[in-house]
């Protein structure tokens, strides 16, 4: 009895840390994931580049789609460059706190016809 | 035969107990993945820059072909920048002591300019550009 106790509690504990560790990595995967994005990257006649379109991400941040929150689930992702454009934001009813990273990214401004330094930054909530 | 059903308990109980401890070790090596993809959108960032009316590349080209004025410019606008890599402190994620930007003219023998200093640090892929001269960024934790 004692041992299939013990047994559960290290199994569900195992089980959460593989969670926590699959979103951990999902949380540092996005500041790769998001800038490549079809929906966001720059394209030349169908052909991507290493940056975030400005007129794409605009046009996101209106996006309220439940695909995302499959993708994202609770986070809020912002691009800063000269302005603030919330890309998705899924806030939990209550959380404790939260993370934050942020990485540089190439910002294409097709009105300037000019390649900008933004910052991608990606907050998770915890729970 | 007692001592040894302990010595065989003991055995399971160290192995568990080691088991425990290594799941809960931080992944170090997410995190150096994470710097290093960092480091290196900040250079790729820094390649494609329009900085005063003319393009990175261009700035990178002339710079190599010995206009000091141009690396400068450059060298100068990748500095100014180095802000962008993070604020902190956040939690334990943000730990960037300093950070390092090199520019290396042609191949690895050529002239290399540099801006900052990070000794042993999570380095970016280097960028190489069109002319074969090569950017990157060198990350240092604290």
């Amino acid at each position: 009895m004692v041992a299939m106790i013990v047994f559960y509690q290290l199994e569900s504990r195992s089980i959460k840390g593989i969670k926590e560790e699959h979103d951990e990595n999902l949380f540092y995967y996005l500041v790769s994931y998001v800038p490549s994005m079809p929906e966001l990257q720059c394209s030349v006649v169908g052909i991507g580049d290493e940056c975030i379109d400005l007129s794409k991400a605009r046009a996101f941040s209106f996006m309220n789609d439940d695909y995302y929150r499959e993708v994202f689930g609770h986070r809020k992702i912002i691009l800063e460059v000269n302005e603030d454009i919330v890309l998705y934001n899924w806030e939990p009813s209550t959380y404790s706190g939260e993370r934050k990273i942020t990485s540089p990214v190439s910002v294409y401004d097709p009105n300037q016809n000019k390649y900008l330094v933004g910052v991608l930054e990606v907050y998770m909530y915890e729970e | 035969m007692m001592g040894l059903v302990v010595i065989v308990v003991l055995l399971v109980l160290i192995g568990l107990f080691s088991l425990f401890f290594i799941a809960k070790t931080p992944g170090s090596e997410e995190r150096d993945v994470y710097y290093s993809l960092k480091a290196y959108n900040f250079a790729n960032a820094l390649s494609k820059a329009s900085i005063q009316n003319t393009n990175a590349e261009a700035l990178i080209l002339s710079c190599c072909e010995g206009d000091g004025g141009s690396c400068n410019l450059f060298l100068d606008f990748a500095e100014d920048n180095f802000y962008l890599l993070g604020e902190y402190p956040q939690g334990d994620l943000e730990v960037i002591k300093s950070a390092k930007f090199e520019l290396i003219c042609g191949d690895y023998s050529g002239v290399t300019m540099s801006r900052g200093e990070c000794g042993e640090g999570v380095a970016s892929e280097s960028i190489i550009l069109q002319s074969g001269d090569r950017i990157r960024l060198n990350l240092c934790r604290k």
